[in-house]
């Protein structure tokens, strides 16, 4: 690029200084923008999920029951299956082990936590049996957590009876799936609630009125300790529109709305471990510190540094790991070649820390070292 | 649902601000970045990152007209993935009209000209100027990156009047930017 050609990359950028009166009067010419426009939506970028979450260690989540049920943690596992075959996983990454880490469990329906509040604050506790008459119609429950330093995976069931939800997938669906909107919340000490995950629950399964969900959240805003909510809003599918033109959109049709919550209890189960750097680790002279957590490579700064420093790191620093058999597997960020192996699948940056999202949770004993941007870290 | 209203929600930290922006500008954003990157599966990751830059920004940010905010939102984060692109030589399918930007400044003009003459101030010192219709037709290319196709047909004008039209403009700009000409 020579120097016009720069001054007029430079120009065409500062046109985004325009002034929002001249924005928003060019843009009420564009045909019906609003709503949707030329482009229509697809569901959710998955990566939003992982970026509204800052960067904060969070502690995993408990349901006041004891496990009663199975299925919920082999539902996960085919969930992450899906993910690694979309994001082209290398078979020789090493997988963490889901069903040995997770926690299977079967919380009371929804109604029966918002009705009984006070169960879940009481150092002791008995597991609320469930059974058919509790999980009544349009009810949600959880089956398992798979949790983090920094992500939070459940599955969950949802009585559809009631809801109207049609046994097949509605007309225009092409990907099989329903989907819920859900959020997790820290509860503050005023009972002030504070998003910390978005979810997509995906349908894994579906039995009579019964339907399996699976909900990943790669990165989550801040720790979680004592109250946590998750709440369930609309269920919907991806609906297809062929338009005159032969040209498709994507839309996001919802069926119904649960308008459901569990409340949780923080800290009861343990996150998988984490490993960490035994020294500082400079890179591009910037110092810091390293986690290698299941779900994320997190890089911890000594001090807060220009976003635009950091984001840069995080999107053009290849990440090295090297396993203990002496294999090594990489990833850039940024590095959008069509069909490539993926290790990241997002992330964040924040002013003192960068967070490297993998594409599945990985097995960090079976990792012996990790470089970023070519600078070795140790391990302990 | 009003922009006022989204805005108090982002306030209020309520994330039913972000399904109310997507539901809202979605199609907005996406058309505007796919015409900046060329491509829809970077346009949503832009999106995405729009959302997550919104939670972020508001509060404490109030914006007082919504819909250009997160348009702006949006373009500057479309741009910043295509100079990343650009500079991995990874954008080569890229359709933004640098040549028209180029026919914008003057000769000799460099990156350090642009901050001398304080280009923002003086681009909207300059659309201030300009009738609304030309304004709006200008903006639709080099705000949104609009097709002239598109723009002919949103403004009920011919192609052929629009090019004339962008070509008028991109002239005076370049006067107004030369100090050639300072009353349209």
């Amino acid at each position: 690029m020579n120097d016009k050609e720069r001054a007029a990359f430079e120009a065409m950028k500062l046109f985004g200084k325009t002034e929002e009166r001249f924005i928003s009067e060019a843009a009420s010419t564009k045909a019906a923008c609003s709503d949707g426009g030329r482009e229509r939506s697809t569901m959710k970028g998955k990566k939003f999920l992982t970026g509204l979450a800052a960067a904060a260690v969070i502690t995993a989540l408990a349901c006041s029951a004891a496990a009663l049920t199975v299925g919920g943690l082999a539902s996960m596992r085919e969930r992450y299956n899906e993910l690694e075959t979309e994001l082209n996983v290398p078979d020789e990454l090493p997988r963490a082990d889901i069903e040995k880490n997770g926690v299977e469990i079967t919380s009371p329906a929804a109604d029966e936590y918002a009705k009984n509040s006070d169960d879940f604050t009481e150092d002791e506790h008995e597991p609320v049996p469930v059974n058919e008459d509790e999980f009544g119609p349009g009810e949600v429950r959880l089956t398992s957590v798979v949790a983090t330093n920094h992500s939070f995976d459940f599955t969950m069931e949802l009585n559809t009876e009631g809801l109207g939800i049609p046994d097949g997938m509605p007309e225009g669906n092409k990907d099989g799936s329903y989907y819920i909107d859900a959020f997790l919340y820290l509860l503050g000490d005023d009972g002030e609630r504070k998003v910390v995950a978005i979810f997509d629950c995906k349908n894994m399964a579906r039995d009579g009125n019964i339907m399996t969900f699976a909900a990943n959240s790669t990165g989550l805003a801040e720790a979680a300790s004592g109250g946590c909510v998750i709440t369930f809003g609309d269920i919907w599918f991806i609906k297809y529109t062929e338009n005159e033109d032969g040209e498709f959109s994507k839309d996001r049709e919802v069926v119904a709305n649960i308008g459901r919550e569990i409340e949780l209890n923080a800290d009861e189960f343990p996150p998988m471990e984490s490993r960490y750097s035994t020294e500082n680790a400079t890179i591009r002279e910037i110092s810091f510190s390293v986690e290698l957590c299941p779900s994320s490579l997190i890089l911890t700064a000594d001090e807060n540094h220009e976003l635009d420093e950091l984001m840069d790191i995080f999107n053009t620093s290849r990440l090295e790991l090297t396993l203990k058999d002496g294999t090594v597997l990489s990833d850039m960020r940024a590095d959008f070649t069509p069909g490539k192996q993926r290790l990241i699948s997002g992330g964040a940056v924040g002013e003192d820390r960068i967070r490297f999202d993998f594409a599945t949770l990985v097995d960090v004993d079976e990792i012996e070292s990790v470089r970023v941007d070519g600078v070795e870290i140790a391990l302990g | 649902m009003e922009d006022e209203k989204i805005v108090g929600m982002f306030f209020e930290r309520d994330e039913q601000a972000l399904c109310e922006t997507e539901k809202k500008y979605r199609g907005l954003c996406l058309g505007i970045a796919k015409n900046i990157l060329n491509s829809l599966s970077d346009a949503e990751e832009c999106f995405s990152d729009t959302l997550m830059a919104l939670w972020n920004a508001i509060p404490p940010e109030r914006p007082s007209d919504l819909k250009a905010y997160v348009c702006r939102v949006e373009r500057n984060i479309a741009m910043t993935r295509l100079d990343y692109l650009t500079a991995q030589k990874r954008a080569r399918q890229c359709e933004v009209p640098i040549g028209e930007f180029e026919e914008i400044l003057p000769d000799g003009f460099t990156e350090e000209a642009l901050r001398r003459v304080e280009f923002e101030a003086t681009l909207n010192g300059f659309l201030e100027k300009l009738a609304p219709e030309q304004r709006k037709v200008f903006l639709r290319r080099y705000f949104f990156f609009d097709p002239v196709a598109e723009i002919a047909e949103d403004m009920k004008m011919s192609e052929s009047k629009v090019k004339s039209m962008l070509f008028r403009t991109r002239k005076k700009l370049r006067s107004y930017l030369t100090g050639k000409e300072h009353g349209l």
